[in-house]
């Protein structure tokens, strides 16, 4: 929006906001019942002629396609297109495919501008859900790894095209690696999963361009990971093939120097360096202003984004067609409209403002509150696994390392874990899943469960930690102790969550202090390493494939936080490894180099499993989390209720349609 | 004159001090921005957050980065912020007008239900209407606006189904202005402004009530009676312009205690205006977006006292300039 029109607009919200004082009494009576959920336009007979290769040319583009503006859609679709279908985005048992039908409008309600859009799965290889196993070439169209995983060879779709109708070719990695990675002068250093096996102090990815189309990526050492890495929504495509043609604008290599300079100064950001930053927009921010006009390989493409709403429209080139000719995404427009905060957002789902809320989004907690209205706005509500944990305990191993005679290093690093273990058997998980989550949690995994509260109070007086005078435990040396538990507030359950570990531990004598603390504080006394005991989550589910590693000491709650500064650092800060974190860091590295899914990196990822139970990592409160997934009525193509993941609801949105019978 | 000038190096204190308590607390907003990357899944390496504090000025001293923002201001220009990634100018036209209408609209409806309200309990006092304002304004004093928001929000929905958040709905939000727009602004915008008018004028009629009480017993109101003066005369006309003072001298405050107070209510029924910009930038450690916004409070706290004590003097005879 141009501030000229805001301001335009600015002084006739004035305006109207004086005239609703003198009407505002009578307002209410004007208030009249809106229809809630997406305008979806009926599409119940899709009239369209295949066109020569068989694709049905999507009604919305119909107008722009007869009036020359778009060439029609065989034109558009690569001549091999990703074809989806049973079991292509999503594993068979947890979703029924169908070929759906064109039109409709997704509406969401997210408190940035980019709403979930950010995570629609667009990535090099393609498993289906949160695997990493089948790596069907997604992107691309062909792929090879060589034997020792340090040699990946692609082949672009021929005829994949941005969604400006540009043709991507190997010169758009090439200058991703080398112009803008690999430039010093750009100042852009690369990501860390394009180092040799994720680790920023090896060598960067060697790029070797063939033609047009193939080129390959070796590394000097075994990398299995980078294959989970081409599967995930965390790096996306984006990172690795950026659009050269849109880019090399903003580029001191290939602009010229006047019409760059002239860019800079309009765009008042100082040099060429911080405008290409500026214009090449990170996939997490693709709803941002900025992201206006670049080019993607996403289903939906940026159309608007101002304060109240964001906009996107289907990609006319996109890539992935049904079996029966459509061209995906199904559904026409996304809108994402602003709220302040979560809230709001709850409000706006009951009031059936939202075709589809999922992941952190909905709390089980609302789950009365959200059935309650279903049928009213016209949505339901099913439950699936998560890509989260649920609430965890992490206690700090290096909290007050440096302080001569801590009595709480006495304890946190007895070589039996006898206090880690102490506290995980007061955990009474069931207890805390019927008080919490109406008993809907799955049952802890018996190799993690250890509930016992007299083998907690002996190993506890073994330790030293005996009853003091007032029933309550004390340091080895009899000072008096309590466990400071510090959580960032969040979801809603944290807090009665938090009460129940309380009295847990309180029935073993441990006495705790709660502090719950705003986000943005929280990761200050995390930094500064202030934090003795922590309640978060984690992406748990997402590990095994290797789609996500937030188990590292410093990733969530803080568990070893100074011993991870000393690995990243190479020894140059933070504490000297403890034998077991030399153990961690040994199996952590190992599992890198082959893919998390091959018959060998799932044993070395049991190896690291049975390191974390040993060693209490982290301890889990409940067994895995349930979540609420609210969508409208006529939605198809859902992933089916108990399915694992919530976030396959958004990552495979571009197969949703709405049936309108 | 001499007030406007005194003005400068008030305001020029204030940009210090605002800069210096958002740079008090550890970490910046690169840190801010990689945890955000993090929460998402993301990773960024050391480099890359080398690279991004060099890029937002963020590896100079403290008292560079003030120079910069100041010297940059003086130019008109209030930076860039780093949380919405757009000049912190625009983020700011958007808002603080409609902050500001927000807060004129409900403090003139303050007015039109307090001043009334206050002469009518002074002039009845003790009568069955006296404590019907008095216990209605004794409630409005003790229920935090949010509360109201929350429960009127409530009440609508359940009654019509129709959800009151922001300032448009839903189907309006990218629409042109037309008439039905219109409608729909006041559809959405009647409710904050009954809520922060409720409070507003709760405090306001009992200080109106307590001050025009103590100039009712006065004998110039006798005299004037006793002259055979209409009734409405003899109360507009001489109290209720002394009792008033109290009022006017508080407008200054108002535009500041309005977006304060707003925050919360603002959060509940979901209103883009300062408020909670302003909370978020903080939380994100957006500096030069909380300094503007700080630096355009106290500007506006200061004139606001400037004006209302002009209003005060042209009210009131009895009170000079200096």
């Amino acid at each position: 929006m141009s501030s000229k029109s805001a301001k335009r607009r600015n002084r006739r919200i004035v305006g109207g906001v004086v005239a609703a004082v003198v009407v505002g009494g009578v307002a209410l009576a004007v208030v009249n019942r809106d229809d809630g959920g997406g305008d979806a336009q009926p599409a119940a007979a899709e009239n369209i002629t295949p066109s020569a290769r068989g694709f049905l040319e999507p009604p919305a583009l119909a107008d722009r396609v007869s009036a020359g503006e778009l060439p029609p859609i065989d034109e558009r679709i690569p001549s091999e297109p990703f074809v989806v279908g049973p079991g292509v985005l999503l594993e068979e048992e947890h979703l029924d495919w169908e070929d759906g039908r064109y039109g409709g409008t997704l509406e969401f309600a997210a408190m940035g501008a980019s709403g979930f859009v950010n995570i629609v799965g667009t990535t090099v290889l393609r498993s289906p859900g949160q695997t990493t196993e089948e790596s069907a070439p997604n992107v691309v169209s062909g792929f090879e790894v060589d034997d020792d995983y340090t040699t990946f060879s692609f082949t672009l779709r021929d005829g994949l095209r941005w969604s400006d109708g540009e043709p991507v070719t190997t010169e758009d990695v090439r200058f991703t690696l080398e112009d803008v990675y690999g430039d010093p002068e750009a100042d852009r250093p690369a990501p860390s999963w394009l180092y040799t096996a994720g680790d920023p102090s090896k060598s960067l990815a060697n790029l070797e361009v063939h033609d047009e189309l193939s080129f390959t990526l070796t590394f000097d050492e075994s990398y299995g990971q980078f294959v989970a890495d081409l599967n995930s929504w965390i790096p996306s495509y984006a990172e690795l093939i950026k659009p050269a043609h849109y880019l090399k604008q903003f580029h001191a290599a290939h602009a010229d120097a006047t019409e760059l300079a002239a860019l800079v100064e309009e765009s008042g950001r100082g040099d060429w360096q911080t405008l290409l930053d500026y214009r090449d927009v990170p996939h997490w921010e693709v709803g941002e202003p900025r992201a206006l006009g670049m080019p993607t390989l996403n289903a939906w493409v940026l159309d608007e984004s101002g304060e109240n709403l964001t906009r996107y429209v289907r990609n006319p080139y996109f890539w992935h067609v049904d079996a029966s000719g459509h061209q995906l995404p199904y559904i026409d427009e996304i809108v994402v409209n602003r709220v302040v905060d979560s809230d709001a957002l709850t409000n706006a789902m009951l009031a059936g403002q939202v075709s589809l809320a999922s992941g952190g989004e909905v709390a089980l907690n609302n789950m009365p509150v959200l059935k309650q209205n279903a049928e009213r706005s016209g949505f339901r509500v099913f439950t699936t696994g998560s890509f989260n944990n649920p609430l965890q305990l992490f206690l700090n191993r290096d909290y007050e390392w440096t302080e001569a005679g801590s009595q709480w290093q006495a304890v946190i690093s007895d070589p039996q874990q006898r206090f880690h273990r102490a506290i995980a058997a007061a955990i009474d998980d069931e207890a805390i899943n019927d008080a919490v989550y109406f008993g809907l949690y799955g049952d802890l995994d018996p190799s993690w469960r250890s509930f016992d509260p007299a083998q907690a109070g002996a190993l506890l007086d073994e330790l030293g930690m005996t009853l003091g005078s007032n029933g309550m435990r004390t340091y080895p040396d009899g000072s008096p102790f309590s466990l400071g538990i510090t959580y960032p507030v969040g979801s809603s359950d944290v807090n009665p969550v938090a009460e129940l570990l309380r009295s847990q531990l309180a029935e073993v004598g441990i006495r705790v202090e709660l502090t719950s603390l705003e986000e943005s504080l929280f990761n200050q006394r995390k930094e500064t390493n202030q934090v003795m005991a922590s309640l978060m989550i984690n992406d748990g589910p997402g590990w095994a494939s290797g789609i996500s590693e937030d188990y590292l000491p410093n990733h969530k709650g803080p568990w070893a936080p100074e011993q991870w500064q000393y690995f990243l650092s190479r020894g140059e800060r933070g504490r000297p490894l403890e034998p077991a974190m030399q153990e961690f860091f040994e199996l952590h590295t190992s599992r890198k180099q082959v893919p998390p899914q091959s018959d060998e990196g799932v044993r070395r990822w049991e190896e690291l499993v049975g390191w974390f139970k040993e060693n209490h990592a982290f301890i889990p409160l409940t067994g895995a989390q349930v979540t609420p997934t609210i969508a409208d009525v006529r939605l198809r193509n859902l992933p089916k209720e108990g399915s694992p993941v919530n976030l396959d609801v958004y990552i495979g949105s571009p197969g949703l349609w709405f049936d309108q019978d | 004159m001499r007030r406007l000038l005194l003005l400068i190096p008030f305001l020029f204190l204030i940009s210090v001090v605002a800069f210096v308590i958002i740079q008090l607390p550890p970490g910046d907003f690169v840190d801010t921005y990689v945890r955000n990357l993090e929460a998402q899944g993301g990773t960024v390496n050391a480099a890359q957050t080398a690279a991004l504090r060099a890029r937002y000025g963020l590896d100079e001293p403290m008292w560079l980065q003030y120079w910069i923002w100041m010297s940059n201001l003086l130019q008109g220009d209030f930076g860039n912020s780093f949380l919405f990634d757009r000049p912190v100018a625009d983020v700011l036209a958007e808002r603080v007008p409609r902050t500001v209408a927000l807060a004129v609209a409900s403090m003139t409806v303050t007015w039109l239900i307090a001043i009334p309200v206050g002469i009518f309990s002074a002039l009845r006092k003790y009568s069955v209407g006296d404590h019907v304002a008095t216990f209605l304004s004794f409630v409005g004093v003790a229920v935090p606006p949010f509360l109201l928001a929350l429960v009127g929000m409530y009440l609508v929905f359940d009654r019509t189904g129709f959800l009151i958040t922001g300032l448009y709905s839903p189907e309006f939000r990218s629409e042109p202005w037309s008439p039905a727009k219109v409608g729909d602004l006041l559809k959405n915008t009647w409710l904050p402004i009954a809520v922060l008018a409720v409070t507003g004028a709760a405090g306001t009629i009992r200080v109106l009530r307590s001050s025009l009480l103590d100039e009712l017993k006065k004998l110039y109101v006798t005299t004037a009676r006793a002259k055979g003066l209409p009734e409405h005369k003899v109360i507009l006309k001489y109290p209720v312009r002394i009792a008033i003072n109290p009022l006017i001298s508080t407008i200054g405050w108002m535009l500041p205690a309005m977006v304060g107070g707003e925050v919360v209510v603002s959060k509940v029924l979901n209103l883009p205006t300062t408020g909670p910009v302003l909370l978020e930038s903080i939380l994100a450690q957006d500096m030069y977006l909380t300094g503007a916004i700080v630096l355009i409070l106290s500007a506006l706290t200061i004139i606001g006292t400037l004006l209302s004590d002009i209003l005060l003097a042209a009210a009131d005879p009895r009170i000079r300039y200096q």
